[in-house]
């Protein structure tokens, strides 16, 4: 598959000599992969997933993708990353072309900068969701009326006001929407520290935000596991109770036993979805922010510190406090409803029953704007990085080009609210679909084009920690697998109702319109860059 | 709470703490940091 394409031979860094791009400490670069990789999922979508898919059953499931999925494919992510940055390159598409030998990999690249740019258009729109539902907390100014009754209606209205899901546009009641004003005020956070770079933008604010994350999320955790039975009158919904009803094993629907229900395909696609998007792999942040670590730096117990951070995240902290809270105060029902459903609607409504509430539920907000902010900031780092190193422009000039981009598409986002149909589009075909596409890509490419002998010898450059001797098997073989068979069986499952919304045409079908946009716009910087990469390497210069 | 859901809560939170523990320990017991 190796074409008489780009070489690393002579590629010497410039970018990476720079103090500003290279990240100072290990710790530095730990925190920041997994501020990038803990988001809204660890502590929204996994709870959910685990109690829907089993309870406690859906952990084996869960433990096996993060095995021979997860870990695999991101200590591969770290070697392209590291190789990538040796040779001066920080950008998916440069890196991909000079790993492989070959500019037809370039394009292919494109995806690594295309897809966190999307993926940034949307979620920078439910940052401002948790910064909003944060300051009304502190504020005091969220009100779900005085009949318990109605607390459900009420905060389902509250959500759908504040967000603007009965209708599009940037205005409600003649003033413009709060949400847009929060909008304005994420997106200027995001693009002041991406500008001041790797290690004094991303590095210094994820050292601070990550652990002041975890510190917000036990106190969080303390306050839902000391709860006790708050309501006599319904002694069943307490602090045990909640616990069981996420953690104890339970069968599938059609299922005997749950051992029985573990044969379920189900429960197994749900369990590898949670582990591949909530471990960051496959955005094409990871090999990003890799590259700018030094050279021979060992990437294997950096990359597995990172991963365990974001399991920490998520099963320790997240899985003792969701679905137990929203169990104990609002029983089985609390429990349903998506990553939003519980997020947005029913956790407002354990908070107004949880004594101390409106601290505990800024608390809780406020950490999940943290954890969106460490997230969305790996996302603009990718396209930063390939406008500077393809287009030779300095970072002024390419964080204003990429603030340009990000900030039309994402008030496309917050224009077409009316039941979130842009946002849903996006998160469909950008962060599901094409991250199979590129995890399926970065897998052939570390286990096949580079070759598994050389990758894994690259793997093992400085690492401090034995690579166990299965990975070279498992990378080649199981993971591709693995990870097809699920890309399959996901297709199956959820592609026919998104196709079938695109025939109707509306915002889904100019939501992909927008993704096509965009695509050819960096399909087209990339062959411009490509001219500009290989001039440089006839020249020697790089 | 039943007797295998908190082999699974505990089994889990004990796999990842101790993951945790062992990188960190090893992390910031290198030379770099």
């Amino acid at each position: 598959m190796q074409d008489d394409g780009p070489s690393s031979a002579g590629a010497i860094t410039t970018a990476a000599q720079d103090d500003r791009n290279q990240w100072t400490s290990r710790v530095g670069v730990i925190l920041a992969v997994a501020g990038s990789a803990v988001g809204l999922g660890n502590f929204l979508r996994f709870p959910g997933q685990a109690a829907e898919n089993g309870g406690g059953a859906f952990m084996i499931p869960y433990f096996i993708a993060f095995l021979f999925l997860g870990i695999p494919i991101c200590w591969a992510e770290w070697t392209m990353g590291r190789m990538g940055g040796k040779m001066g390159h920080h950008s998916s598409p440069a890196i991909y072309g000079a790993v492989a030998g070959s500019r037809g990999w370039r394009y292919m690249g494109s995806l690594g900068v295309l897809i966190p740019i999307v993926i940034y258009m949307y979620y920078v729109v439910i940052e401002a969701w948790c910064l909003g539902y944060a300051l009304a907390y502190l504020t005091g100014s969220i009100d779900l009326g005085s009949d318990p009754a109605l607390y459900g209606e009420q905060s389902a209205a509250f959500f759908g006001n504040f967000v603007g899901i009965e209708s599009n546009g940037f205005m409600s009641n003649g003033s413009i929407d709060t949400s847009l004003v929060l909008w304005g005020v994420v997106f200027a956070i995001n693009f002041f520290l991406i500008y001041r770079g790797v290690s004094k933008g991303i590095e210094a604010f994820c050292k601070i935000a990550v652990p002041l994350m975890a510190v917000c999320a036990v106190i969080v955790l303390v306050r839902v596991l000391t709860l006790g039975t708050p309501n006599p009158d319904l002694p069943d919904q307490n602090v045990l109770n909640g616990l069981g009803f996420m953690w104890n094993p339970k069968p599938m629907s059609g299922s005997e036993s749950w051992l029985a229900g573990l044969a379920d395909p189900d429960i197994w696609l749900a369990a590898t979805g949670q582990i591949f998007f909530s471990m960051s792999v496959g955005f094409g942040i990871i090999i990003n922010y890799a590259s700018y670590l030094k050279r021979d730096k060992d990437v294997v117990l950096t990359g597995l510190t990172a991963s365990t951070t974001n399991e920490f995240f998520e099963v320790c902290l997240a899985g003792l406090i969701t679905i137990p809270a929203a169990f104990i105060f609002l029983g089985a029902a609390g429990t349903t409803g998506g990553t939003f459903g519980i997020g947005f609607n029913a956790l407002p409504i354990v908070f107004l029953h949880m004594p101390g509430g409106s601290f505990f539920g800024f608390l809780w907000f406020f950490m999940l704007f943290l954890a969106a902010i460490t997230s969305s900031l790996s996302m603009l780092q990718p396209g930063i990085a390939f406008l500077e190193e393809g287009l030779d422009i300095d970072r002024n000039k390419s964080v204003t080009l990429l603030g340009l981009l990000t900030a039309a598409g994402s008030l496309f986002v917050v224009y077409n609210s009316k039941g979130l149909a842009a946002l849903d589009t996006m998160d469909f075909w950008v962060g599901t679909a094409m991250i199979f596409v590129l995890a399926t890509l970065q897998v052939i490419l570390y286990g096949w084009v580079l070759g598994i002998e050389k990758g894994v010898e690259e793997t093992k450059r400085g690492a401090e920690i034995t690579l166990p001797s299965i990975f070279g098997f498992v990378i080649k073989y199981v993971s591709p697998v693995y990870l097809l068979s699920i890309f399959g069986l996901w297709c199956f499952n959820a592609m026919p109702g998104y196709v079938k919304g695109l025939a109707q045409g509306g915002v889904p079908l100019m939501t992909v319109g927008v993704i096509g946009a965009v695509l050819i716009l960096f399909l087209f910087l990339v062959r411009v860059a490509g001219k500009r990469w290989d001039a440089q390497e006839a020249g020697g210069q790089r | 709470m039943t007797g295998a859901g908190w082999i699974f809560m505990l089994g889990s939170i004990g796999v990842v703490l101790g993951l945790v523990i062992f990188c960190y320990w090893r992390v910031l017991n290198s030379p770099d940091d």
